[in-house]
């Protein structure tokens, strides 16, 4: 970017501008012009009374990383405007190793809010160029700077600091919570004699802070000390000291909880699961997770409801193990279970494909609540057998579509054609899943009976019964399917010879073959695309002249796929077919021939392959070197 | 169908070759529901080289499914073709068979057993 004096010194006026409009273009300018003058401009602009021109410029300056901005910008540190000093803080932050310079300057600012700002942003940044002067600053006149220096240093997380952490803690009790935390994060061991020291502390905040920075160290030296405060009678600091216990148990390993007294280590668990952070929860579920004993199986149920999802979660995930144990538990709190938590053991139920539950499960089919419906549907179809249809045939009627599909599926997952009915009635649904549902249902029936009503359905008056006929047939696949299907080669709907084809190649009846070839004169392109497929599968080489018969087909595609098809089955008369379209005015067939021969790897094709080296287009250029070169390769 | 076992630490894989329905599905069944009785309650289906299922192949692998849930075990699918993964979404079979796109995956989600806390 060069810089045009002229242009800027108008740029710059154009900032004063009263239109907002001008205003935004000047910072749009400026922002392409390199030059120091340019770059104050658009740090000035940090204060326009217009938001989308602050963010504009705002934007610019972070794109730009000129090495003047930083400096421009802590000047507004000490800014009246919060809102100014804010934007200019985020961006210094954004900046990142790119501000410390300048930020590390005002470290040393007259001003001690800027001092403080400059700290805080430095610890944000997290650049290991800023440990030194952030310890610096712990020797500061402010205790907020020195508050501030702590907190950056443990994000800054330098074990270097300890070291000067430790020293100020002696010499500034108010900042020992700040001193402590940082230290907890920094995680170094040699900062144990003083978080020792601190759990004596009249402050309580500290004492909690140290409890928490214990549990962060990951080594057992810290575990005597926890557990002595197990003894004190304050409930919320054995909280603590329970969250801290567990995170060391699972740092390092178990025997941290495994020789507390039994019923210490339950009070423990139950006051973790039930009221610690998220990452004490989940730690003290795995603590659970070979625990079958009622207590522990109410604790799980309990943190069934709990707000966080991942701690439900895992609660249901610990529950569907237990199940076996935990089955008269589960069944007694499944009758007294809001939605929210009869769902999830309706869910862990479905998991443990237990059939126990049944009895448990059929009274829900009621519900008022379709969430609990549709997953009653779900348990059934996991864990019952073809006792539970009629209730599903119910449950297929229900005036809410996802309940339906369920019943569906759940139908389909215990098989059997006893309700075949329904099955065929769910095919003409409203929703789409439910009829995908039902069509899954009548495959999984494994029925004679289902394939003399789909062959009916062949010749029904809607074409998407028609259809789905046809593809039902298929993937039902059996013997019994495969005289309907070649009868459906006829059909007056593409979209069901094209089905009956695919089912056929599909199937492997070479009985088909004869049927399949007529349909490689079919009036639908894709039709005469799944008739060589199947042809293929079903007659491989003896194909190959069918084929050929499609390379001179009207539809583009379907001469593209012959190309590719004859690549595959690897006849090497081909390769004289094949080099004709080389020279296709067609890119897309120069490709597929290119990408044929290299599969037919017949040398007879070199000469031509290389005469269109130079081709016009590059994808044909690069299916041609690959050819040649896998194709040299072999020779 | 060829059936090719495996036996690992703590799982059992099965590679299934050729086509998987009425009379080859009641093999599988028998192979498994025996090494299920031996104590080997995890195991991965690989069905790479299945080239062929119908429904009577896909109604032994529920019964199957079933089975193993039963005796707290699990069972994985793994490597399926694109047209054996469109009949597992038509009749909805997705939904309750653990299915993934490699062995690799599979024996991952199979060992798998502590949350992972951030």
């Amino acid at each position: 970017m060069s810089s045009d004096s002229t242009l800027l010194e108008g740029l710059l006026e154009q900032l004063s501008s009263a239109d907002a409009f001008d205003r935004e273009d000047a910072i749009s300018e400026l922002s392409r012009i390199d030059d120091i003058q340019a770059d104050a401009a658009l740090v000035t602009a940090l204060e326009d009374p217009d938001k989308g021109i602050r963010e504009t410029a705002a934007e610019a300056i972070v794109r730009r990383r000129s090495s003047y901005a930083p400096t421009f910008l802590c000047q507004y540190l000490a800014n009246e405007n919060i809102g100014t000093r804010n934007l200019a803080s985020e961006i210094l932050t954004t900046l990142g190793k790119h501000a410390v310079p300048a930020l590390s300057e005002k470290v040393f600012d007259p001003d001690q809010d800027v001092r403080k700002f400059a700290v805080d942003i430095l610890g944000t940044i997290r650049d290991g160029s800023s440990v030194e002067v952030v310890v610096r600053a712990l020797s500061d006149s402010s205790l907020n700077v020195v508050c501030s220096a702590a907190e950056a240093l443990g994000l800054l997380a330098d074990p270097k600091s300890v070291g000067p952490l430790v020293e100020t803690y002696d010499r500034f009790a108010e900042a020992r919570a700040q001193i402590v935390e940082a230290l907890g994060k920094i995680g170094d061991h040699s900062a144990i004699p003083v978080l020792v020291r601190a759990l004596d502390d009249t402050d309580p905040v500290v004492v909690f802070t140290a409890v928490e920075a214990m549990g962060s160290m990951w080594t057992r030296e810290v575990e005597p000390y926890l557990r002595k405060l197990l003894k004190r009678e304050d409930s919320a600091l054995q909280e603590a000291v329970v969250s801290s216990l567990i995170k060391l148990a699972h740092a390092t390993d178990h025997s941290v909880l495994d020789d507390l007294p039994a019923a210490q280590l339950q009070t423990c668990l139950t006051r973790a699961v039930r009221s610690g952070d998220r990452q004490t929860k989940l730690f003290a579920l795995e603590e659970l997770r070979s625990w079958e004993t009622p207590a522990a199986v109410d604790l799980l149920l309990g943190a069934l409801a709990d707000p966080d999802e991942d701690v439900a979660l895992k609660a249901k995930e610990l529950l569907t193990i237990a199940a076996t144990a935990a089955a008269e538990k589960i069944s007694q709190a499944l009758r007294h279970a809001s939605p929210t938590v009869a769902c999830s053991l309706l869910d862990m139920i479905a998991a443990s494909g237990n059939s126990h539950f049944i009895l448990d499960v059929v009274p829900l089919v009621d519900n008022a609540d379709d969430g609990v419906r549709e997953r009653v549907t779900s348990a059934l179809g996991r864990i019952g057998d073809q006792q539970v249809i009629p209730l599903l045939t119910k449950l297929a009627t229900d005036h809410v579509g996802h309940v339906r599909s369920a019943a569906f599926k759940a139908m389909g997952w215990i098989g059997g054609d006893t309700a075949l009915d329904t099955l065929f009635a769910g095919l003409d649904d409203s929703y789409p899943d439910v009829r995908q549902a039902a069509l899954g249902a009548i495959v999984l029936s494994c029925s004679s009976d289902a394939i003399v009503r789909l062959r009916e359905d062949l010749n029904h008056q809607s074409p998407l019964r028609q259809i789905m006929a046809a593809q039902a047939l298929g993937w039902i696949g059996e013997k019994a399917v495969v005289e309907p299907l070649i009868g459906a080669l006829n059909h007056p709907e593409w979209e069901v010879r094209k089905s009956a084809v695919d089912s056929l190649g599909r199937i492997g009846d070479r009985a088909a073959i004869e049927h399949i070839r007529i349909l490689l004169s079919d009036e639908e392109p894709q039709v005469r695309k799944s008739a060589i497929d199947a042809l293929v599968a079903l007659a491989r080489d003896d194909a190959y002249r069918d084929i050929l018969s499609l390379l001179e087909d009207e539809d583009l595609w379907v001469r593209f796929h012959a190309i590719n098809t004859l690549g595959r089955i690897g006849n090497p008369d081909a390769t004289a077919e094949i080099v004709q379209f080389l020279t296709d005015e067609n890119d897309v067939l120069r490709v597929a021939a290119a990408k044929s021969l290299s599969m037919l790897q017949d040398k007879r094709a070199l000469p031509f392959l290389r005469n269109l080296a130079s081709d016009r287009n590059q994808d044909v250029v690069g299916a041609v070197n690959d050819a040649i070169t896998k194709i040299e390769g072999v020779v | 169908m060829e059936i090719r076992v495996t036996e690992n630490e703590d799982y059992i894989t099965l590679s299934l070759k050729g086509r998987l329905d009425f009379a080859s599905s009641s093999n599988l069944k028998e192979e498994i529901l025996k090494r299920v009785a031996q104590g080997k309650t995890r195991i991965i289906l690989n069905l790479a080289q299945i080239d062929f299922i119908n429904s009577s192949g896909l109604g032994t692998l529920v019964s199957i499914l079933k089975e193993m849930r039963l005796a707290k075990g699990r069972l994985l699918l793994s490597n399926l073709a694109s047209y054996v993964e469109e009949i597992f979404e038509i009749t909805q079979l997705s939904h309750i068979f653990e299915i993934y796109p490699s062995e690799a995956e599979a024996h991952e989600a199979l060992t798998a057993s502590r949350v992972n806390v951030s």
